[in-house]
């Protein structure tokens, strides 16, 4: 098969069998590929209803067709599992340099079952596949760790870890690479954990096959010319991902001191100009990337130095908003302590927040803590993320998330637990902006800004009538009531379409932000695989996936549906205090009626169930099937 | 040819290598290029790119006299080479690999696909117009 | 009074955010024009705009315009 490598790997840990599959046709028809593939795996491989850390969890991984080409950005891999932070269905993805030399070694993905008897390396060198004793660098942080093992094994070969936080079975466990990449969310770094793999090597020296090399050749000379073509490539690319850092204070959505409010008066502080004044000494590059959103630094703090990766908008987001630190120094320390420690940045900071709030208001004691936290303090915010990696006291509740942590501490702190599904809010705060907080309401692995974003729909549409904001200019001091009604179209299409580059193996950014065009993927992925790709094909393929992933999570939760699809009690209750959306927030009544549009849109019942007729319309009959049952 | 190396314009993507893997052994992978980038992390926090200088190391260490100048750069006559590995093992720059199907070292052609590729030209071709090397 | 000619072009995701709000990419607007009264001029709230570039250079809300010229429109979006 062109394109892809042609082989699954698959390991079981528990007693070391190895088989390597032929990569089903069907398969790659049907599902593409990275996200698709993991998401039919996970239908067909987990036993419906185990626990996460059940062995018999398969953690998988997963690259696209398109993934180790040579073509813009074509460096993605994709994680899955049941997730640790949901109990449902899972995926998180990173860029960098594992996917594609993963392919070189010869596999498209890899399945691990089981768990190894002890703290273990899985070593792939091409053909061959070992299990090592991890030894003494079990304990040790993320980064720390990749450099030792680069030392010890050489620079080519490209490295997965986890830290502490992955060992100690945190529900927010990220798996690291690269020095700076993340596959942050959802906990599948606990999956690795439970499973005693602290790292996964692998080298690969051979090639892919393309349907067509010199047309491939070609047709990717002229992409890359056409992306360092596009006005985006100096207007986005210089501060990447932090660069909307401004734009998201401006119209009101950053989420400051646990979502409290949406504006936040220190952001110039922490934007993109201090990531890039400040910090960088270089753009940092996923595999074949034109556009670098990585921003490596040094920062210097009262803690001490570091060298770190980012930070990128998320980061700044629940980092310097959520728990409010104050400087970009500040920002890159904690984001370097999460890094090191294997802790996903967005849940570290919005966790930490939760337990200051949860010390404000009395329900925790200083006593309970071991010591007085506060926003916006960095040494506070560091002792938390230590203690909830190594589950020490009061770290032991936080590491399982703030849904659980609340389920636990109780006395109403549920109702300011920013998260859904039992997974932490991204970097976006949603009051006056009903598309967008649907888009987080109803995200497949619990809020993720990657599966839609229409906040810049909700900001035009938010003005009773648009006049007002033109006439505001720049310089608007209050946005109108958003009126609610009619948003599912916009998140259903974004839905299908952002997640629709990680079937592909491809980043979304040079597409999103850049506007590179959808025929240069059509071409790319022919040259590549010598099958024919539409744009509409591809979104129905995502369409596809969208409708297996809910029907997994209906599966695994027992009574899953709408009730997993409501935001926290705060932001259904609580106005906005302060800034551009000060008074506003959605009515329990607002949020209903975005569900019932939504739900009907996507042709489920309104209780968030794909009905059997959608299922079958979308070539799921089996799946139809089984729920059924 | 003669190229020019900007490191802090490199980012890591290694984009240049695989086209010189397309360009010049119709493969596509990182594995075979005959150049190298070098990222040093966690500090300096910074990449290095590695490219044969045509320094001519590799011809003088040659047993077998295989690798000849000619005009402006090194070139091997595959019916001399022995595969005996001198010449990779020497090279100052770490850019000589060998082919793994043919243990046949793999030399830098001067072609400039890494540089026309380069999204940040960080390689760029000295003295020469890059839009008239592209065309 | 001089005036100059304006093109405007929008990003895909800008155009989608604006498909619901009049607008016009062809302007002609005194010179001395700033970024944001020219946006204002074409319907398009500033606020749905994340950068204006002209040629190799990002463009403020201030800046004036003085010649005829093409700019192009970037939309908000999240990346990460």
């Amino acid at each position: 098969m062109k394109g892809y490598a042609g082989t699954i790997l698959r390991l079981d840990l528990g007693s070391g069998r190895i088989e390597k599959q032929p990569l089903p046709g069907r398969l790659a028809e049907d599902y593409i590929g990275g996200r698709g593939f993991v998401a039919r795996l996970m239908w067909e491989e987990l036993p419906p209803g185990i626990d996460p850390f059940d062995p018999a969890n398969p953690f998988i991984t997963a690259t696209g067709p398109m993934s180790g080409h040579l073509l813009p950005a074509s460096g993605k891999t994709h994680f899955g599992s049941k997730s640790p932070a949901t109990g449902g269905y899972a995926d998180s993805n990173m860029g960098g340099h594992f996917g594609p030399t993963l392919k070189y070694a010869g596999y498209d993905g890899l399945v691990l079952t089981g768990a190894a008897a002890e703290p273990s390396l899985l070593v792939i060198d091409d053909e061959s596949v070992e299990i090592r004793p991890a030894g003494d660098l079990w304990g040790m942080g993320s980064l720390t760790l990749e450099k030792r093992l680069k030392e010890d094994f050489g620079e080519d070969f490209e490295i997965l870890t986890i830290g502490p936080a992955g060992e100690n079975l945190v529900r927010f466990a990220c798996i690291s690479h690269d020095f700076g990449r993340q596959a942050g969310r959802t906990g599948i770094g606990a999956v690795l954990g439970s499973k005693k793999i602290k790292a996964v090597l692998v080298r690969g020296t051979g090639s892919l096959e393309a349907h067509d090399l010199e047309g491939l050749f070609e047709a990717a000379k002229k992409a890359f010319a056409a992306i360092r073509e596009k006005p985006g490539f100096l207007g986005w690319t210089p501060e990447g991902t932090a660069g909307i850092t401004n734009w998201v204070n401006e119209v009101g959505a950053f989420p400051t001191r646990n979502f409290q409010t949406s504006f936040s008066d220190h952001y110039e502080a922490i934007n993109g100009k201090a990531v890039i004044e400040r910090l960088k000494v270089t753009d940092k590059g996923c595999f074949c990337c034109p556009t670098p959103c990585g921003k490596y630094g040094r920062t210097r703090t009262s803690l001490g130095r570091a060298e770190v990766e980012g930070p990128e908008f998320e980061s700044i987001a629940l980092l310097g908003g959520c728990y409010d630190l104050q400087t970009i120094e500040d920002v890159a320390y904690a984001n370097y302590l999460c890094d090191e420690l294997g802790l996903d940045s967005i849940s570290g900071g919005v966790v930490s927040a939760w337990a200051v709030e949860c010390f404000e208001r009395g329900i925790l004691s200083r006593e309970e803590i071991g010591r007085e936290i506060r926003f916006g303090d960095l040494e506070s915010l560091a002792y938390l993320l230590d203690l909830t990696a190594h589950r020490k006291g009061l770290g032991d509740p936080l590491a399982e998330g703030s849904k659980r942590a609340a389920g636990t501490i109780g006395q109403g702190s549920l109702d300011f637990a920013i998260q859904v599904k039992g997974l932490e809010w991204t970097g976006y705060e949603c009051r006056n902006a009903p598309g967008m907080m649907l888009s987080y309401m109803t995200a497949d692995v619990g809020p993720h800004h990657n599966r839609s974003w229409v906040l810049g729909h909700d900001v035009v549409g938010s003005a009773a009538s648009v006049h007002d904001l033109i006439a505001g200019g720049g310089e608007v001091k209050k946005l109108p009531k958003a009126v609610v009604g009619g948003q599912s179209k916009n998140v259903i299409a974004s839905q299908h379409l952002r997640p629709a580059f990680d079937l592909l193996g491809v980043c979304r950014l040079q597409f999103m932000e850049l506007g590179f065009e959808v025929e240069h993927y059509e071409e790319l992925f022919r040259l590549c695989t010598g099958r024919g790709l539409t744009w509409q094909g591809l979104l129905e393929t995502s369409e596809r996936v969208w409708n297996l992933t809910r029907s997994i999570s209906l599966r695994e939760i027992p009574g899953f549906g709408r009730d997993d699809d409501y935001p926290p009690a705060r932001l259904m209750n609580d106005p906005v205090p302060n800034g551009p959306n000060r008074g506003h927030c959605l009515s329990r009544e607002e949020i209903d009626q975005l569900l019932d549009e939504y739900y009907d849109a996507r042709g489920w019942d309104r209780q968030g169930r794909p009905t059997a007729e959608t299922l079958k319309r979308l070539g799921l009959e089996d799946v139809a099937e089984k729920l059924d049952r | 040819m003669q190229f020019i190396l900007h490191h802090e314009r490199c980012s890591g993507c290694r984009a240049c290598l695989l086209a010189c893997s397309v360009a010049n052994f119709r493969e596509i992978t990182t594995a075979r290029a005959a150049l190298r980038i070098e990222p040093r992390f966690p500090a300096p926090g910074d990449y290095r790119i590695h490219m044969c200088d045509h320094c001519g190391a590799c011809a003088e260490a040659c047993p077998e006299e295989a690798i000849e100048r000619k005009e402006d750069r090194y070139v091997l006559r595959e019916e001399a080479c022995s595969a005996c590995g001198t010449c990779i093992e020497i090279c100052p720059n770490e850019v000589l690999g060998a082919n793994p199907e043919t243990d046949l070292p793999i030399l830098c052609t001067g072609c400039g696909e890494c540089a026309a590729i380069c999204p940040r030209d960080a390689i760029e071709i000295a003295g020469e117009d890059l839009q008239e090397v592209n065309a | 009074m001089t005036e100059i000619r304006v093109r405007l072009r929008l990003t895909p995701h800008l155009e989608d955010m604006l498909r619901e709000v009049p607008h016009r990419l062809d302007l002609v607007v005194p010179a001395g024009t700033t970024v944001r009264g020219l946006l204002q001029e074409a319907g398009i709230p500033p606020l749905a705009v994340y950068t204006v570039i002209q040629g190799r250079s990002v463009l403020h809300g201030d800046d004036a315009l003085s010649n005829d010229t093409e700019l192009t429109l970037l939309a908000p979006v999240a990346g990460g």
